[in-house]
């Protein structure tokens, strides 16, 4: 009701009228209240007036009864009697009608003929109602009985009476005695019954009192109610009238000042408003409307809205008037809010819109719309930029992944789901920790939450699970988005997967540490846990052993066979390595043909024992190699920490010490340290350490040894030898330092040296005294791997101008031995050169007859061991024999080196032997003392 | 509009109270709602305990008790004329043996006991002696209650019967009067010298002070049992059944022995 209008002054109009409408329902009322109950004590009182008229004419009909029995007993005829009765008879009649009306309601009739002087006899008619919760009349319920009894007995009384007249004068005495005392039970009975009516009597007057009082107060509370509550009904009136035309006053002045703020507002609002009739008809228009759309109001107003402003579409297509979204609310009522079209401005050019349209309505039907509208161009472009960045990240490569602050994933793009395997809509709303590989620490989260949650970024690598189970890793950029207010509204990841990265860099890694070939852990990775075995021996106040193994006589197998073949050699050998240690022992390889072997936790250095034989037993059966069987043995040096060393490096020489010790003792071998070892060591680690810079200090000098012409005894060449004058060491052996020379590369330079050296001096010589003098030079097997080494005989050959017949290069059979081709494609180069080729030390190796065929060499070197007993030694002396006829035979000169006495000689002009040198000519000369010799031109016969 | 919608509705809620307010003295017992009434018919000698009884279960039940009091033989012929009522509480138990006769009864139950003693006026002033012989004394005004219309009168007869004396004693019998409280009104008035009446009336306050009693040998006067019917009238028969469960309990014989029913013999 409080809505039927929507009016303020009608609203204040119709509460006046209802509030006086309620005031005077009140006044209703309260009189309407009063008047009921006045009424309501009325009936009570009536009704209580009648139960006391009845109980009245019970009372007196009860007495009327007490007066016929006392009248019977002095009865003494019957029609008397009969007459004393029916009084009897009616007034208990009357009685139990009166208690049939006191317990059932009813009108009550009697007409009393009292004979009680002074009063007449009299009608009553009471009407008496019986309220209904009223319940047991007790009284009647006593009575009833009573009055039953008095019937019965008044009967008895009766009965007695007239058999006493009807006996009389002849009665007995104890009828008599009966009849008085049945008259004596009477009598109580009636006082009974009496007292019970005179009961009702009470009581009805006690009720008929108290309503009267009852009745009184209401009529008196009512008169002082009223006058004030009239008053108090004016007074509110006129107060509600006047609060009404206050309240009217002030509703007019609100309007006025809704309307001057409706205006401001129209005036100063930046969204531009223009309302529009039924028909499009501009009705009104605010300034940044007409700002906006550059037209003036006069201009927009009362004219086609649509066709002004709204006529092309965003595409350049018409925009018809029927499909106007903004006046379509016209038609139907519904509200439209658009933000995809165009509003055009008077100058041509357009704008985007954000426009909603409402409709106006009145007396139900709509007469007209509002619409407001904004420029949302910047907005478009926030847009579009927004779009941009959003298509930036979605193509991205790295994963993007923004979760709420409860870590709720909202958003990933295409690269998440491309590396994580799941698809957006499988993680939207979950958190990230489906990814957890488990692999990552508790830390490393714990710290990142710790980052981001201070309002840190957070960078680390973490391993996660894709949707499949594979495991990989990223490297996540993890930070809190912050909002305008400052506090965290998002985390966002950035994630670029580095598997590929961390395969390669586990791949790094394990090559650093891990020789590729055998797999075994290589030279840094074994200096590692060698520290740490000696770490882990220090604290535990245990031993530790370094095994330094080499194979003997591996580079034969690499020479001999192929670099394919020594690797594969090499495999098969570290698997036996590692088969016959313990698994926490360590095997690794050096380099080369050099493996260590680590053994931690020993007790006693003879725990070492059984390990050493084990590993040089694994080599006793033959390691079959491309169809072939090979038998390889293995050179062990121990070193034990603490007694040979307290760090990986001295333990790892010491052990390098013991092993050359193995070798020197025939090879197949095992040897702990000892401290002599240091010794040799140290001198091998001096003449090392001279033999560095020593070919730039001038301290190698070439010795010639003459070689005689045994038939003619002339000198026709020497041999050059190399001797090495150090200051520090002063004369070293050649057997001592050109081993070392070949093992560190030194050969190569100080080889170029003694040919250029040699050739040089040879051709100053043959230049000197015109003849074609020969000189030989010693190159040693390494010397025949360097590549260039035919390339710079050439050269020395052309720089020192000297006649290639007369070189003469001596090899020894350790050249031949390897079988690379490249050995038999420079003696077959230097052979098409001219010079010579000898074959050294003859004897002492292996001697095969085949090298001599095979080869093309010129000479044949008798080595010195022959030659010595030569003259004693049967079996020397026919073995001699037999190679220079052999030699000869091949047509191969024979040299016999190391010729020391006559006999020698003699014996070897017998047999043949074409050259010979030694001390019994002449030791060897440093080149001035050979140039003296030469000079002398004499015959040597002794030195 | 808000404020007038809180005026109106305060003048309707003050409207409504004053009619309330008006109205309300007016909820006489003629106006309440009726409620579930039991009809008691009580012997007078029991009429205290009973009442005391049925105040507490008017309460505890939200129910209207009323009780008829008088002699147990008018009461008896009240149940027989009326048939009305839910229960009946003799001071004899031959009156639930004759109410059983008459199919009156549906279940009893025993709830204390009485017995008839002498009474005389405080302090003996005629110097009565002990002795139902007394009753044969012409000298005294005798008040004996009617067999006919109560208990006492019944159990008077038997007393006088075992004695042997009842003719003669009816005959030297002044008065004979309903009930138990006639008797002690007509002792206490002064109009009797002696009465034979319940022992436990003699007990009660308003009567100690003004009535002696005397026993009568347990060979005449024996000890009588109390004994509660449920009629078969009840129109409510689990309430009456409720108020005998009452009656008969703990609580019940307590109160019972507070108006001297229980153990009647105590200070005879």
């Amino acid at each position: 009701m409080l809505q039927l209008t929507e009016h303020p002054i009608q609203r204040q109009i119709i509460g006046l009228a209802l509030s006086i409408l309620a005031i005077v329902v009140v006044l209703v009322g309260i009189h309407t209240g009063f008047r009921s109950k006045a009424n309501q004590i009325e009936n009570q009182l009536d009704n209580q007036k009648a139960r006391q008229e009845i109980g009245l004419s019970i009372y007196q009909r009860l007495f009327s009864a007490k007066a016929s029995v006392f009248k019977l007993s002095t009865l003494d005829n019957r029609l008397e009697l009969e007459v004393v009765k029916k009084r009897f008879d009616d007034n208990l009649m009357i009685i139990k009608e009166g208690l049939a009306i006191l317990h059932n309601g009813g009108v009550f009739k009697d007409e009393i003929a009292t004979n009680i002087p002074g009063q007449n006899s009299m009608n009553l008619v009471a009407n008496y109602y019986l309220p209904e919760s009223e319940g047991y009349v007790l009284e009647v319920l006593e009575l009833g009985p009573a009055i039953h009894n008095l019937e019965e007995q008044a009967q008895l009384l009766y009965q007695l009476i007239k058999s006493r007249i009807d006996l009389f004068p002849n009665e007995p005495a104890d009828l008599q005695v009966r009849i008085i005392n049945l008259i004596k039970t009477i009598n109580t009975i009636l006082q009974r019954t009496q007292e019970n009516a005179a009961r009702i009597l009470y009581d009805s007057q006690e009720k008929i009192s108290h309503l009267s009082n009852e009745y009184k107060e209401s009529e008196s509370l009512y008169d002082s109610f009223r006058i004030p509550v009239v008053v108090i009904a004016l007074g509110l009136s006129a107060y509600l009238l006047l609060v009404t035309l206050t309240r009217v006053g002030k509703v007019i002045e609100n309007r006025k000042q809704a309307e001057d703020q409706l205006q401001l507002l129209l005036d100063t609002t930046v969204e531009g408003i223009f309302g529009v009739d039924n028909q499009g008809i501009t009705t009104f228009v605010n300034p940044s409307a007409s700002r906006m759309l550059g037209y003036s109001p006069e201009e927009l107003i009362n004219r086609g809205n649509h066709e002004l402003i709204h006529h092309t579409r965003s595409d350049g297509s018409p925009y018809p008037a029927s499909e106007c979204c903004m006046l379509e609310v016209l038609k139907g009522g519904t509200v439209h809010t658009v933000d995809n079209e165009l509003f055009w401005r008077k100058d041509g050019t357009s704008f985007p819109v954000e426009y909603s349209s409402n409709p106006i309505h009145r007396k139900g039907k709509i007469v007209g719309a509002v619409i407001n509208f904004r420029d949302i161009s910047d907005r478009k472009q926030a847009e579009k930029r927004i779009r941009t960045l959003l298509q930036a990240i979605e193509q991205s490569p790295v994963s993007v992944v923004m979760t709420d602050t409860n870590g709720n994933i909202e958003y990933v793009n295409r690269a998440f789901e491309i590396t994580s395997g799941y698809e957006a809509n499988e993680v939207l709303g979950k958190n990230p920790r489906i990814l957890k590989s488990e692999n990552t620490p508790a830390e490393h989260f714990k710290e990142l939450w710790q980052a981001i949650v201070s309002g840190q970024p957070w960078r680390g690598e973490l391993q996660n699970r894709k949707k499949n189970g594979d495991l990989y890793w990223e490297r996540a950029y993890i930070a809190p988005v912050v909002d305008e207010s400052g506090s965290t509204s998002h985390y966002l990841a950035v994630k670029e997967d580095i598997s590929l990265q961390k395969q390669q860099e586990k791949k790094i890694l394990h090559q650093a540490n891990y020789d590729s070939l055998t797999n075994l852990p290589n030279r840094f990775l074994t200096l590692d846990r060698l520290s740490q075995i000696i770490k882990e021996a220090q604290r535990n106040q245990h031993m530790a052993a370094v095994l330094f193994l080499d194979l003997d006589d591996f580079k034969k197998v690499n020479d001999s066979m192929s670099h394919e073949a020594g690797d594969k050699l090499l495999i098969q050998a570290a698997k036996r390595l590692k088969d016959s240690v313990r698994i926490d022992d360590t095997v690794s390889r050096l380099g080369g043909d050099e493996f260590i072997i680590l053994l931690g936790s020993l007790h006693t250095e003879k725990e070492v024992l059984p390990i050493a034989e084990k590993i040089l037993n694994c080599f006793k059966p033959p390691f079959i190699l491309d169809g072939r069987e090979l038998i390889l043995t293995a050179s062990i040096g121990i070193s034990i920490y603490p007694s040979d060393g307290d760090n990986p490096a001295e333990l790892l020489r010491n052990a390098d010490t013991a092993m050359y010790q193995s070798k020197e003792q025939g090879r197949n071998t095992f040897n702990f340290f000892t401290h002599e070892m240091n010794k040799g060591i140290s001198r091998r680690l001096q003449v090392e350490e001279q033999l560095h810079g020593a070919l730039e200090r001038n301290e190698f000098q070439l010795y010639y040894q003459p070689i005689l012409d045994i038939a003619k005894h002339e000198i026709i060449g020497a041999e050059s030898l190399l001797r090495w004058h150090n200051p520090a060491l002063g004369e070293v052996r050649p057997d001592e330092f050109i081993p070392i020379t070949e093992q560190t590369g030194q050969i190569i330079p100080l080889g170029q040296f003694v040919i250029k050296q040699a050739l040089c001096m040879t051709a100053q010589w043959q230049n000197q005294f015109g003849k074609p003098f020969k000189v030989a030079i010693n190159i040693s097997p390494r010397q025949f791997r360097d590549p260039n080494l035919v390339k710079q005989i050439k050269a020395a050959l052309a720089q020192c101008r000297i006649p290639r017949n007369t070189v003469v290069l001596e090899i020894t059979e350790g050249v031949l031995m390897s079988g690379h081709t490249y050995i038999d494609d420079a003696l077959s180069e230097l052979n098409n050169l001219g010079v010579t080729i000898t074959m050294d030390d003859f004897g002492t190796g292996y001697s095969s007859l085949s090298y001599l065929r095979r080869y093309p060499f010129g000479n044949l070197k008798i080595d010195r061991s022959f030659i010595n007993d030569i003259t004693i030694d049967p079996a020397d002396r026919e073995l001699v024999n037999a190679t220079i006829a052999m030699a000869h035979g091949l047509g191969i000169t024979v040299v016999a080196e190391g010729v020391e006495t006559e006999d020698q000689l003699n014996y070897l002009q017998q047999q043949d032997c074409d050259m010979a040198q030694g001390y019994l000519f002449s030791k060897p000369l440093p080149a001035e003392e050979m140039m003296q010799l030469l000079q002398k031109k004499q015959k040597l016969t002794t030195a | 509009m808000r404020k007038s919608a809180i005026i109106v509705l305060s003048l309707l809620v003050i409207s409504i109270l004053s009619v309330y307010i008006i109205n309300r003295s007016s909820l006489s017992p003629e106006q309440a709602l009726p409620r579930k009434e039991l009809l008691v018919y009580c012997g007078i000698t029991m009429i205290k305990p009973v009442s005391e009884i049925a105040a507490i279960l008017e309460e505890q039940e939200n129910i209207k008790i009323s009780i008829i009091k008088g002699g147990s033989g008018n009461l008896l012929r009240s149940i027989k004329f009326n048939r009305l009522g839910d229960l009946y509480l003799p001071g004899s138990e031959s009156y639930i043996q004759q109410a059983m006769e008459n199919d009156l009864i549906e279940a009893s139950t025993h709830i204390g006991y009485n017995k008839a003693a002498i009474m005389v006026r405080q302090g003996n002033p005629k110097n009565i002696p002990a002795g139902v012989t007394t009753l044969l004394n012409p000298d005294l005004y005798i008040v004996i209650g009617n067999p006919d219309t109560g208990s006492i009168g019944k159990e008077t007869k038997k007393i006088l019967t075992a004695a042997g004396i009842f003719n003669q004693a009816l005959q030297n019998a002044k008065e004979l009067t309903t009930d138990s409280k006639r008797l002690i009104d007509v002792l206490k008035k002064g109009e009797a010298d002696l009465v034979i009446n319940w022992y436990a009336t003699a007990t009660w306050p308003e009567n100690a002070e003004l009535i002696d009693a005397l026993p009568i040998d347990d060979k005449y006067a024996a000890k009588k049992k109390l004994v509660l019917g449920l009629l078969k009238t009840s129109k409510y028969p689990e309430l009456a059944k409720k108020f005998m469960d009452y009656a008969s309990s703990e609580v019940g014989r307590n109160i019972f022995e507070r108006y001297g029913l229980y153990t009647v013999d105590r200070n005879i």
